[in-house]
């Protein structure tokens, strides 16, 4: 674990020395700042849920360029083979990997927080889902970042893992579309996959066990899928 | 130190190494030396435990590489082969690629700072520790290469083609540094270069075509594959070849002896047929004959041809 942190250090750190980590805080910025006046200017609502859900979706979508180069680029520069060569288990590879796009992605989360705090300057919104909301914006995140992790493990090219990262999280935001469709348990299962309905439940203020159990076993399961791939991968 | 049996590797169907088995000793060099593409590499990446092997095995200081990996790796550095020289981050400064490779390998806090120090200082690098790597020449990343494999002192040191990209000042020193490790450390390192194995190691394993295609030190492969030394003596002054052959005849364990006169010095080239060093008999000769011998030096042939002959062989 210890040696997972020291990785991710040094991941987090080599964000910010290329522009990657820049370009992305400072457009995510100017698309949720647009986002936040424009959809708080037409419903005057002191809440944050509707801006909330647009930048999730918005998150999901500029995700896989975060974490396309995890990977991939380890694969294509030859690197991958020195972390495997060091006296460092492949978990502890894919789960500092996998931290260090969290801790970029946390500093972004630092920046989101001004929005709510602009609430409570002119306005006095009810604070719960306030809450709820920005732990919604993390861990959609976070699942995010996983499903882009394992697509950065498939390819050493980074525009393909990029590319198969986006259609895997758009199939998992869309998957949920599948109750109205198919009737039945089928498409009760295929709907509880989906990333919107536990971020709706979050949004509204509602904290399941249930909902915080899919982000956990999502996040899990790619992970794991991610170590097996690597692992595979040099049989 | 380092025993490998019977080790393959395939790709699918594809061999990449069958069947090769060697051992290295404490405090050896041994040389893997073979063409492009003979499968050196994947060697070095299945005792690095990059690899698992298709079949045989690999211990380093008693540990299985595939059933102990961490503690293999522990104890060995490698320095790999990239696609421009070794695959550093190219990122990284000098000092906080080798520091992140010193926590990587579980230095200590307080004695990182003297590790990195002092493989610095080995290879030369203190000078450039505040540059980005990528901006370093390709003998400098070799160097760090070598610095990182270096970091936690390793028992074992296993280089991938240490002086690729270097120009041959560079060689020399890289070579130099190499040489200068061994003693306390065991080195395996694979080279497609003769003179270089030649130079610095003092095992040599051959492999061609994923298979080992000889075994040996230096010296006994030249002499294994020839049949035996020859020796070149000269002689002062214009002896009679007759009586030189005649005289030189007596020696047990001679082969062909052929005697020219070239400028005023007579020259006997003696073939040995057996194992017996054959120098101290033919200089015995000289002096109960009264011949002044000016020079006298075995040639062997060199590790080029050796080389050659065992490879090509295969072919025919």
């Amino acid at each position: 674990m210890n040696k997972a942190l020291i990785i991710a250090r040094r991941e987090l750190k080599s964000y910010f020395v290329s522009p990657v980590a820049y370009v992305i805080i400072g457009m995510f910025l100017l698309i949720s700042g647009f986002m936040y006046y424009s959809i708080l200017f037409q419903s005057r609502v002191a809440e944050v849920r509707g801006f909330l859900m647009n930048m999730c979706f918005v998150f999901m979508l500029m995700s896989p360029i975060l974490s396309m180069r995890l990977l991939s680029e380890e694969k294509k520069l030859g690197t991958i083979e020195f972390l495997f060569t060091s006296p460092i288990t492949v978990t502890d590879i894919v789960i500092g990997k996998y931290l260090g796009s969290i801790f970029l992605y946390l500093v972004t989360t630092v920046f989101f927080l001004q929005y709510p705090l602009y609430l409570l300057l002119f306005a006095t919104p009810d604070m719960g889902p306030v809450f709820t909301c920005v732990l919604g914006f993390i861990l959609n995140g976070a699942a995010c970042l996983a499903i882009g992790l394992f697509a950065s493990s498939l390819s050493e090219n980074q525009l393909i893992s990029a590319v198969v990262g986006m259609v895997t999280l758009i199939f998992f935001w869309i998957i949920g579309w599948m109750v109205d469709i198919v009737p039945g348990g089928i498409g009760n299962f295929l709907g509880s996959l989906s990333l919107i309905k536990p971020l709706d439940n979050l949004s509204k203020g509602v904290i399941s066990a249930s909902d915080i159990f899919y982000y956990a076993s999502l996040i899990f399961f790619f992970l794991f899928i991610t170590v097996k791939r690597l692992e595979w991968k040099r049989w | 130190m380092i025993e490998v049996k019977n080790l393959s590797k395939f790709y699918g169907p594809t061999k990449a190494v069958e069947d090769v088995s060697f051992t290295v000793e404490k405090g050896e060099i041994l040389g893997l030396l073979g063409p492009n593409g003979a499968g050196k590499t994947t060697i070095m990446r299945i005792l690095t435990g990059f690899f698992q092997p298709t079949g045989g095995s690999a211990k380093i200081a008693g540990f299985d590489v595939v059933e102990d990996p961490l503690e293999v790796k522990k104890r060995i550095g490698y320095m790999q082969e990239g696609q421009q020289g070794p695959a550093l981050y190219y990122e990284m400064t000098v000092y906080s690629f080798l520091d992140f490779v010193a926590q990587l390998k579980g230095a200590p806090k307080k004695d990182r700072n003297r590790t990195i120090h002092k493989a610095m200082e080995l290879t030369g690098i203190k000078d450039v520790k505040d540059r980005i790597i990528g901006r370093l020449s390709s003998g400098y990343k070799q160097r760090v290469g070598l610095a990182q494999a270096l970091l936690n002192d390793p028992e074992v040191l296993i280089l991938d083609e240490p002086t690729r990209g270097l120009d041959p000042k560079q060689i020399i020193e890289i070579r130099q540094l190499i040489k200068n490790m061994a003693g306390e450390r065991t080195i395996i390192l694979s080279s497609h270069i003769l003179p270089e194995v030649a130079m610095t190691c003092n095992k040599i394993v051959i492999i061609d075509k994923g298979t080992k295609v000889a075994e040996d030190t230096q010296e006994e492969l030249s002499r294994k594959a020839e049949g035996g030394d020859s020796v070149l003596v000269k002689l002062k002054g214009k002896q009679e070849p007759e009586d030189v052959e005649k005289e030189y005849g007596k020696i047990k364990g001679l082969g062909e002896v052929k005697v020219s006169l070239e400028g005023g010095l007579t020259v006997v080239k003696v073939v040995r047929s057996g194992v017996k060093d054959i120098r101290e008999e033919l200089f015995k000769t000289a002096v109960k004959n009264d011949w002044v011998i000016l020079e006298m030096k075995s040639s062997s042939l060199s590790l080029e041809e050796v080389f050659l002959r065992l490879t090509t062989k295969e072919e025919v």
